[in-house]
């Protein structure tokens, strides 16, 4: 039954959709039929031809109605509607051009902020490893309570580990380097790779990650069973396509890394680069090939306190959870005991059973940089969160008061004969279609948004080994999840507060709004409604406002920290020396060639340099590391203190700005073939020596037999982290380059180079003699201290920036929402304002008056909002830096700038108020 | 709506299946037709039967052609559909019920 009708009605709906122009005018002919058949008939009954086709018009009744009533019987009347309605609604909108921008822009910059930040989560959090059932894909991380972490171990815990533990399909481990000198050979003659970030992974790393190659096949086992013996190489898509040029023809072709040549068996599919998708792989090359690839490192990195290597393994399907961790965890411990041996202490034996091996879920992808963000996301997720409640208030109220303000025209629709459905769906309407173009621009405004967010977010400053690390910057683009956020977002706020002016039309009385009395139950619901969105506004302004004062706060209080050291005339110089292929021996050569090749740069006033990165961005971590120290002649003294070795040039003090406290500076003189000597800071001085001149003392490392290390030097100790390293001051202990264990520490370079001027302007020069000196030796980055401090607080200044436009956002909306409202309120008192005035209020006293109801509402949003931004305040604490959740005079200024935009929103009708001429006032009121 | 007072509702639709039943009509036919066959009692005004002429034809009741009238003009002609046919048996059962349940009550007795 149903189907049948449909055969008659398709061809009906389709010919009134698609052919509109002729269904008209058969509407017309049939009709015009009618009225000519019907006057010839009157004619005939002896009517003249003019009162005939009057009379026949007026017996039909209009044709204009009856076609409107034909059009209303269509199946397309809907969508009819929907066009005149979409019509009027932009005719309306242009109309009021102010409401309409301030809309769509409060709503785009809303949906747009709250859709960045959701692509950037969406890069982040919830995007899996292109592999086979990535959630199956673990890693595993040693912890050593109370909380040091290492995610790198031993080639043997792993082979112990691949061999005892049942709970993996599949265990591999892996490491990736940064290499300079890669060449691809070919019949032109080869080309220069340039840098790659290469993977040394064992041969059951594809397999345990399940994952084939695109093109020729990926390594496996068979690849990796002979030290020295397997020179084949994997690249990533990414890679062949940036730096090779091309992803065919490579398979067979030879790529040369630190002079070994490999051939190319495999490219990886797009999209591919590994599963540390923190530092994307270029090119994956056997573990047996370790020795070729790390060629600053002499010995095969297989013994037991060489930790290089990350784990990653593949779940058994078959194993659940609970039984892997036990399992892992078991063998762990098990190992532990076999390497402290039979005769290990008792306080061995209990710190030993209080480590643990932990299985990481490494379905995203690891990225252990990414997991330490999660505070900056989840501040800025809360602000966008706040921020588009904020706007879709401010909409909320905009739309009400309009719609009080268009109650005359609505009731001459509803009294020349409209429906109020039809008029409610015109109102949605129009708010639908001011919500799309917010969506819209909100679209714009994340499109770019997102890649800022990213490039924001993973900015931080260059690691010695790894260079910069792009960690979302390499996809975060807005994905289809982000439109459909955006659209959503737009669309529910669009029916959400289209909604209410529309059931408003329900309820109006029209009568009273006709003859322009605005008075009765509905204004004073709208009322009620509309300074509850305004007080809700304001507090939830005010949460943003103080939020944003806390952040600037901490930067300010970060950037503004004394570090210890020079910031003015310094330049640091990033290089790595590792990266040329240089031996251990090569590489003392190198620095020296470094150095004096860049004194001679004219404005450097002195060069050194140091294997340790001055503000690397990271906290020491607290708790006993290295070996004991013993003073020569002294009893030994136990530490509970991190202690660090760095290897500087001579005069490396004296070029950063460090000031000596007592003793001297290494110089050329100390190497290491004559007695051993070191320079320590303030803080381990006085740990071991008090009020007493360590310099001349010696120390004794470990068990070490031979003469003890001679103090030479004390310095003042530097903040070189981060600024926001607080607590004690780590011990550290300088040695010379050309110490006897510097061999292996100084394939990692951080050159100082002091100027008489402005650091930027040798930052050229320095660039090219470093080119002329060692013209294989990747410079990382060239920058003067504040720039190295920039890039440390990138993720504290990306967050208080954008927190600060969030506010001052927030507060234009409020400030913009409250003028709406007080002066909507204001023309609806105007007849009691010219009342008061005629029975002698002062102006004075009607400002005041006015000027009091934009404050009450103000102060009850910040009544309510305090609270709320205290406990947003408190959620935040961990982020803050010399300035504590509850400090009172941010507090402070935070609600008085809330109490100005009150004052500057209230001021206008107030005045305009204060103004009224009561006789106008009370003759049209 | 000009619906005629006199006409029950839902009358007219049944009028018009049941005139388009003997044979295919436009629009001014039926109208002349209306009137002929209830000897003028039924005052249908021209105005209410377009609209619903359009209606029948959207539920699929009826179905219209464009076709050379008499004196050569174009018309638009309206015939009954299978559904229509349908249509009209149970329109014509439901009246009889309501006018023989009409006429039953109107008979009775005053006392």
């Amino acid at each position: 039954m149903q189907v049948e009708r449909w055969v008659y009605r398709l061809p009906l709906l389709l010919r009134s959709l698609l052919r509109r122009r002729d269904v008209e005018r058969e509407l017309e002919e049939e009709l015009h039929d009618h009225v000519e058949r019907q006057t010839n008939d009157l004619i005939a009954q002896g009517l003249t031809a003019a009162d005939a086709r009057r009379v026949a018009l007026a017996r039909l009744g209009g044709i204009e109605r009856r076609k409107d009533e034909c059009r209303d019987v269509r199946a397309t009347v809907m969508v009819d509607h929907l066009a005149q309605d979409l019509r009027y609604a932009f005719r309306t909108l242009r109309r009021n051009a102010v409401f309409t921008v301030v809309t769509v822009a409060s709503l785009g910059l809303g949906i747009g902020a709250a859709t960045s930040v959701f692509g950037v989560v969406d890069a982040l959090v919830l995007r899996q490893l292109p592999v086979a059932d990535p959630e199956r894909i673990v890693t595993l991380r040693e912890i050593f309570p109370p909380e040091r972490t290492n995610d790198e171990v031993t080639y043997e815990l792993y082979t112990r580990l691949r061999d005892e533990a049942d709970v993996f399909d599949g265990l591999a481990a892996m490491n990736v380097f940064d290499r300079s000198n890669i060449a691809l050979s070919g019949p032109d003659g080869g080309i220069d790779a340039g840098r790659a970030r290469v993977a040394l992974a064992t041969g059951n790393y594809f397999a345990t990650l399940g994952v084939e190659a695109a093109r020729g096949r990926t390594f496996g086992s068979d690849d990796d069973k002979t030290l020295g013996a397997h020179p084949v190489a994997v690249v990533s898509d990414a890679y062949a396509v940036r730096r090779l040029g091309r992803t065919r023809d490579l398979v067979g072709r030879t790529l040369t890394v630190n002079r070994t040549p490999f051939t190319i068996i495999g490219v990886m599919p797009p999209g591919f680069v590994g599963h540390w998708t923190e530092r994307p792989t270029d090119i994956w090359i056997p573990f047996s090939m370790h020795q070729q690839v790390l060629v600053e490192v002499p010995a095969p990195l297989v013994r037991r306190n060489d930790a290089w290597l990350h784990l990653v393994g593949r779940l058994r399907a078959d194993v659940g959870r609970a039984r892997t961790e036990g399992s892992v965890q078991a063998v762990y411990q098990r190992i532990m005991h076999d390497w402290a041996g039979a005769d290990a202490s008792a306080d061995d034996r209990r710190r030993i059973a209080s480590q643990r091996l932990t299985v990481l879920s490494a379905q995203h992808g690891y990225a252990p940089r990414r997991d330490a963000a999660g505070t900056p996301l989840r501040i800025l997720g809360m602000v966008t969160v706040v921020v588009l409640l904020v706007a879709c208030a401010n909409v909320a109220g905009m739309l009400l008061a309009r719609a009080a303000a268009r109650d005359p025209e609505m009731a001459l629709r509803l009294a020349i004969g409209a429906g109020r459905g039809r008029v409610a769906q015109q109102l949605v309407t129009e708010s639908v279609v001011l919500a799309a173009l917010g969506a819209l621009v909100g679209l714009t405004v994340a499109i770019w948004g997102t890649e800022l967010l990213a490039a924001g977010m993973s900015a931080g400053p260059i690691e010695m080994f790894w260079g910069r690390s792009s960690w979302i910057a390499f996809d975060a683009h807005l994905r289809t999840n982000g439109l459909l956020v955006a659209v959503a977002a737009g669309l529910t706020t669009g029916l959400l507060f289209g909604l209410a002016p529309a059931v408003r039309v329900a309820r109006v009385r029209f009568a009273e709004a006709l003859v322009g009395r605005g008075t009765g139950a509905v204004r004073q619901r709208r009322f009620s409604l509309g300074k509850a969105l305004e007080v809700g506004q304001i507090a939830l302004s005010l949460t943003i406002v103080l939020t944003a004062g806390l952040l600037i706060r901490t930067v300010s209080n970060l950037e503004s920290r004394e570090l210890g050291f020079e910031r003015d005339r310094v330049l640091l110089v990033w290089t790595q020396p590792s990266a040329t292929g240089a031996s251990p021996g090569e590489l003392r050569t190198l620095w020296d060639r470094v150095l004096d090749r860049l004194a001679t740069v004219p404005g450097v006033v002195g060069v050194s340099a140091s294997n340790g990165a001055i503000l690397n961005g990271s906290i020491p971590t607290p708790g006993p590391t290295g070996v004991p120290v013993r003073v020569e002649g002294r009893p030994p003294k136990p530490t509970n203190r991190a202690m660090w070795r760095t290897f500087v040039a001579p005069r490396y003090f004296e070029t950063m700005g460090i000031p000596l406290v007592a003793g001297r500076e290494f110089t050329a003189s100390d190497a290491d073939t004559t007695r051993r000597v070191v320079i320590i800071n303030e803080t381990m001085a006085r740990y071991y020596f008090g009020a007493d001149d360590p310099v001349g003392q010696r120390l004794a490392f470990g068990s070490d037999s031979i003469p003890g290390t001679e103090i030479i030097g004390v310095v003042r100790d530097i903040v070189d982290g981060t600024p926001r390293q607080t607590g004690p001051m780590p011990m550290r202990t300088y040695y010379s380059y050309r110490d006897r264990e510097s061999a292996r520490r100084i394939a990692v370079m951080m050159v100082a180079v002091r100027t008489s001027g402005d650091p930027r302007v040798v930052a050229g020069p320095v660039r090219e003699a470093l080119r002329s000196a060692a013209p294989t030796l990747p410079v990382l980055d060239i920058q003067t201290v504040t720039d190295r401090l920039a890039d440390v607080l990138a993720q504290d200044r990306l967050i208080a920036w954008l927190a600060t436009f969030f506010a001052l956002l927030a507060g234009l909306l409020a400030c913009l929402g409250l003028y709406g409202l007080i002066a909507y309120s204001t023309t609806q008192r105007t007849p009691e304002i010219g009342l008061r005035v005629a029975l002698g209020a002062t102006r004075r006293g009607i400002l005041v008056m006015i000027l009091r109801e934009a404050f009450a509402v103000t102060l009850a949003g910040i009544a309510i909002g305090l609270p709320l931004a205290l406990l947003a305040a408190r959620s935040l604490a961990d982020r803050l830096f010399g300035v504590g959740a509850t400090d009172l005079p941010t507090i402070g200024i935070a609600v008085s700038s809330l109490l100005a935009i009150a004052g500057v929103a209230g001021f206008i009708p107030a005045h305009r108020a204060a103004a009224v001429d009561p006789m106008i006032a009370l003759r049209h009121g | 709506m000009s619906r005629p007072a006199d006409l029950v509702q839902g009358t007219l639709d049944l009028l018009i299946l049941k005139i388009l039943a003997l044979e295919a009509l436009n629009g001014w036919a039926i109208s002349q037709r209306l009137k002929q066959l209830s000897a003028d009692i039924l005052q249908v005004s021209d105005g209410s039967l377009y609209p619903a002429l359009h209606k029948l034809e959207q539920e699929g009741w009826i179905t219209a052609e464009w076709r050379q009238s008499e004196n050569n003009r174009r018309a638009k002609f309206y015939s009954l559909t299978r559904l229509g046919r349908r249509q009209l048996e149970q329109e014509k059962a439901n009246w009889n019920r309501l006018s023989a349940a009409i006429s039953m009550v109107v008979r009775l007795r005053e006392t």
